[in-house]
């Protein structure tokens, strides 16, 4: 249900439901009005960018930094539009091992922030590979299930391809260690299995399969830092100066906006520093404490808008490739705003999962552009055959 | 491609219902939880925000300043450098072991630190050094600068304690040190916290209200690492009020001087209005050694003292008066008739009552002896014989009007009040029936009558008087910094016993020729200037034996104690002195020169701050 369908005057031969509707380029279907709306989120992220980092010269650099590097990253979606997707069809497996290469570099050259290798430095930038892989990974999948079509639901004997293709990323982040990333991998995957339709003996055993990796994850995945976040999810006050802290700030700030906020600039959290990370994984804390309720239901909306619409695409599309991997990079959108924000308010454990257009990060930002960027791409071909 | 199209438009993937409510329950589940903080328990967060970004602290007031009667500083303070420890700024794991190095590096006992880490509970900062060197405070602020914002000692300018004149009447000063847990249980000291400087014993103690001040708050913005960001609110400290003394220090000295090494202690009150002019207590100890923490050798070596020199002798410590108290004997037997003063008594070295012998000082008798010369010449078998007919009752009711066997109501902390004996006193305490023996030990100061030697004081200035007994009185005055005088003592007249002015001059002709004719007792004080007038004492620590050993042939502690009572000028009074050397022998020959020697100083100091000077307030 795209908020803005652009009428053509072509005569329509195929169908009913394309009639009239037949572009001739990729412009031509140009969505508007959702770019309009993922700007504004864009530039709301920014403003409130500026609000977390003020006050602190090295992070009011960080703030510069990212402005530019959105910049930068426009001109990036340009071609990255113009490229029909169906392209990334014969390439996704491609594609897939190479960022998955990449995820094993940074164990050999890359350097460790805060005791986790995520980091490659590409001519003096770092990035995160872990953030490509999503993409890529949903592109895989996608190709996958279209080469497999099953119009009952999937069996699990044609499970055990994507499921390796799924723990190559997944494994290789669990033990940078990026709990976080790792899970929106498998999310991302599940969400994908759910939409393309499985036997219900099949999900009724990769819950069982579940059930079993849980607590082995627990006692020799996860490192003691991790396994205190997940229980002060239960109980924030546990060890309010440690593991605890991040949360209890969080809910403070929150809590302080009240029904209007403080004000642009006026969050005493964020000028006292008391919110930790709050230029990356407590963006939305800030906002709430500054625009209160209304300004954090603001931005849910247009979250909210952003995925129905992605999801629409996804309904839409042309194709089975364009369907699957609509769904999955709307998926990817759902994930990151519903765990970034859920953090935020005490939902979720703190796993250091982003809010898309709002956190600091270069390769957040690159990739959750993208994401948009391909789910257009994909929008605006739905009416082009060739 | 028509036909892939409607083909795949039957496959599970378009089954858009499901994925959109998933969509709505998660945003639903995320707003609600939004407005459940924000709308519900917005207000209660807000609180507690604005709690967590505000630290209140405490100012510290300056104490008040103390001085002598003439202007002389007797306590006041400096500023310290003291070293605090923030747990709060490190991890739980690296405190223990940062603290253990911290100590080993700046000299700090380990075990009290451990201490206070463990009841400040890792929030809050704890003192662990007080008055640092410089050396050590330049090592520590280069720690501070190399290892950045969060190292966690500190150091706070805060001021302690000192007293000029060192040694000189510290136990009537008191001294200050870290409040302990007894008296943080107080509701008086219910603003302190641990570690806070407190008055403890002497007038610090006593006037601690006045001296401590107020503490100032000030509420300041900070940041997550307890950096100031602005102050908010401040309150400021008021600095205590400052005390002028009755006490005049250089009279002390000369007291402190004339007491020289022995164990002992110097009362001088005015008998005009019971102001106390000089008090000391020997041997005495520095009060600003309370200032730091004090090592446990040091504190030994305290009590194990056998002078026991923090003991406060003219106060805290009681004895037999002795002969000093015949006087009291003498008053009551006057009073109630039983003594004519003409009459005589004959003195043969002792006297045999029941079937003990009750002897006199003199080994071979003073002959025959009436009240005057009984004075003089301090005659034990004299006042055996009027106390026994005088009775214990009557000499204990005009011993108590005299101030003996209750506290005199002194402004220092920890009197204590001794015994004045009477019958029903025995029975209720001893649960013994009265001997008539007891009466005659009592009659001489002996057996279970227990004073001060500023009851003495007390009672000789009452004598000296006409028979007024007035609260002793060390404060004078309390003023305000700015010199605004907030409360002013006027002389508070206990009792006044009714005493025949006749017999109180028979009494006081009587102490004069102890001093001023050639076989009195207490020749020793006499003063060519003034005529003095006082009673020797020389109190038993062990009864006197048949066999009479001298002073240096006993042990210290069996030694008898010297008492020395009297006042000046004898006609028109305005200094009592009281003189007591334990374990030195004779009162005449040991405590009357002493005091003599305070009484010629005070006359001489009279005589150099000519004309008299009033009280000035500084």
């Amino acid at each position: 249900m795209p908020l803005f369908r652009r009428r053509t005057y072509e005569s329509n031969v195929f169908d009913r439901r394309y009639q009239g509707r037949v572009n001739r380029s990729a412009g031509a279907g140009f969505d508007w009005a959702m770019t309009f709306i993922i700007t504004t989120l864009i530039v709301m992220g920014i403003l409130n960018l500026y609000s977390a980092v003020h006050g602190s010269p090295v992070k009011e650099a960080m703030f510069y930094s990212q402005v530019q590097w959105i910049v930068i990253c426009a001109v990036l979606m340009i071609p990255l539009f113009l490229i029909n997707y169906q392209f990334y069809e014969s390439s996704a497996y491609w594609l897939f091992g190479v960022t998955c290469f990449f995820l094993i570099v940074p164990f050999f050259f890359g350097y460790a922030a805060k005791g986790a290798y995520r980091w490659i430095s590409i001519a003096g930038l770092s990035f995160q590979p872990s953030e490509l892989t999503k993409i890529t990974l949903v592109m895989c999948l996608s190709r996958y299930f279209v080469q497999k079509p099953s119009s009952e639901g999937y069996e699990l004997n044609k499970l055990g391809a994507p499921v390796l293709l799924v723990l190559v990323p997944f494994l290789l982040i669990i033990i940078e260690p990026d709990l976080g990333t790792a899970m929106l991998h498998m999310l991302v995957f599940g969400s994908i299995c759910a939409f393309v339709g499985i036997k219900r003996r099949s999900v009724l055993l990769m819950t069982i399969l579940t059930v079993v990796l849980l607590p082995l994850t627990w006692f020799f995945a996860l490192k003691d830092y991790q396994r205190e976040r997940v229980l002060t999810l239960i109980d924030p006050e546990r060890d309010p100066l440690g593991a605890g802290y991040h949360i209890r700030q969080s809910l403070l700030a929150v809590g302080s906006g009240k029904i209007f906020g403080k004000g642009y600039l006026q969050g005493t959290h964020t000028k006292l520093q008391f919110l930790p990370e709050q230029h990356t994984d407590f963006v939305f804390s800030v906002l709430a404490e500054e625009w209160g309720f209304v300004g954090g239901i603001v931005v849910l909306a247009l979250f909210f808008i952003v995925i129905a619409w992605g999801f629409s695409v996804a309904a839409n599309s042309k194709d089975r490739f364009g369907s699957i991997m609509a769904f999955g990079l709307s998926s990817i959108l759902f994930w990151h705003v519903f765990i970034n924000v859920g953090m935020a308010l005490n939902i979720m454990p703190v796993v250091g999962v982003i809010l898309p257009f709002f956190s600091y990060g270069r390769t957040s930002i690159i990739t959750m552009m993208m994401v948009v960027t391909l789910l257009m791409n994909i929008n605006s071909r739905r009416y082009m055959f060739d | 491609m028509l036909e892939e199209m409607t083909d795949f438009s039957e496959t599970p993937e378009s089954r858009p219902k499901l994925y959109y409510s998933v969509l709505i329950i998660a945003f639903v589940i995320l707003a609600a939880k939004l407005w459940y903080l924000q709308i519900i328990q917005g207000a209660e967060l807000q609180e507690k925000s604005k709690r967590q970004a505000v630290r209140e602290y405490r100012i510290p007031a300056a104490r008040g300043i103390i001085y002598d009667r003439y202007g002389a500083i007797l306590a006041e303070n400096r500023p310290s450098f003291n070293l605090f420890f923030h747990p709060e700024w490190l991890e739980k794991e690296e405190r223990m072991d940062f603290l253990k190095k911290a100590c080993v590096e700046f000299e700090v006992d380990y075990n009290v630190a451990k201490r206070r880490m463990a009841s400040s509970e890792g929030k809050r900062p704890f003192k662990i050094a007080t008055d640092i060197s410089r050396a050590m405070l330049a090592k520590i602020e280069t720690r501070n600068m190399t290892y950045g914002p969060r190292y966690p000692l500190e150091i706070q300018v805060e001021s302690i304690r000192v007293y000029p004149k060192k040694e000189l009447a510290a136990h009537m000063l008191g001294y200050c040190a870290e409040i302990d847990r007894k008296r943080l249980k107080l509701p008086k000291y219910e603003d302190y916290l641990p570690g806070d400087l407190v008055g403890k014993t002497g007038i610090e103690e006593a006037y601690e209200e006045y001296l401590a001040g107020q503490l100032g708050r000030k509420k300041v913005e900070v940041n997550a690492r307890n950096a100031p960001i602005k102050t908010l609110e401040i309150e400021q400290a008021r600095a205590g009020m400052n005390l002028i003394l009755n006490v005049d220090m250089k009279l002390t000295k000369a007291a402190a001087r004339a007491m020289g090494q022995r164990a002992g202690a110097v009362v001088a009150l005015d008998p005009r209005d019971g102001s106390v002019l000089a008090v000391h207590s020997s041997p005495s100890f520095s009060p600003e050694m309370f200032s730091h923490p004090i090592s446990n050798e040091v504190w030994q070596g305290l009590i194990d003292n056998k002078m026991h020199p923090l003991s406060n002798k003219y106060l805290q410590n009681l004895y037999p008066p002795g002969s000093t108290f015949k006087v009291i004997t003498a008053l009551a037997g006057l009073e109630s008739g039983v003594i004519k003063p003409k009459a005589t008594e004959y003195c043969s070295g002792s006297w045999k009552f029941g079937r003990r012998l009750f002897r006199c000082h003199a080994k071979k008798g003073h002959g025959f002896m009436n009240l005057h010369l009984g004075i003089v010449k301090s005659c034990d078998v004299y006042f055996y014989k009027m106390g026994f007919e005088t009775g214990i009752d009557v000499i204990s009711e005009y011993g108590k009007a005299f101030g003996f066997g209750r506290k005199t109501g002194i402004d220092i902390v920890g009197e204590k009040a001794g015994v004045m004996p009477n019958k029903e006193w025995k029975i209720e305490t001893l649960k013994e029936r009265w001997l008539p023996g007891d009466t005659l030990n009592a009659a001489i100061g002996q057996g279970y009558v227990q004073v001060s030697p500023m009851q003495v004081a007390v009672a000789y200035a009452a004598v000296a008087n006409g028979g007024k007994v007035f609260q002793p009185q060390v404060v004078h005055q309390i003023s305000r910094p700015g010199g605004e005088i907030v409360r002013d003592w006027s002389p508070e007249l206990l009792r006044e016993p009714n005493i025949n002015p006749a017999n109180l001059k028979l009494i006081i002709d009587a102490l004069a020729d102890v001093v001023n004719t050639p076989g009195g007792t207490g020749t020793k004080a006499k003063l060519s200037s003034v005529k003095v007038a006082g009673k020797t004492g020389t109190s038993q620590v062990r009864g006197i034996r048949a066999v009479r050993l001298h002073w240096s042939q006993m042990k210290y502690e069996h030694r008898d104690h010297a008492w020395f009572a009297c006042f000046a000028p004898a006609e028109n009074p305005e200094i009592a002195v009281v003189v007591l050397a334990e374990h030195s022998g004779h009162g005449g020959t040991v405590a009357a020169p002493i005091a003599g020697s305070v009484l010629k100083s005070y006359f001489r100091l009279k005589k150099q701050r000519r004309p008299v000077k009033t009280l000035t307030s500084p």
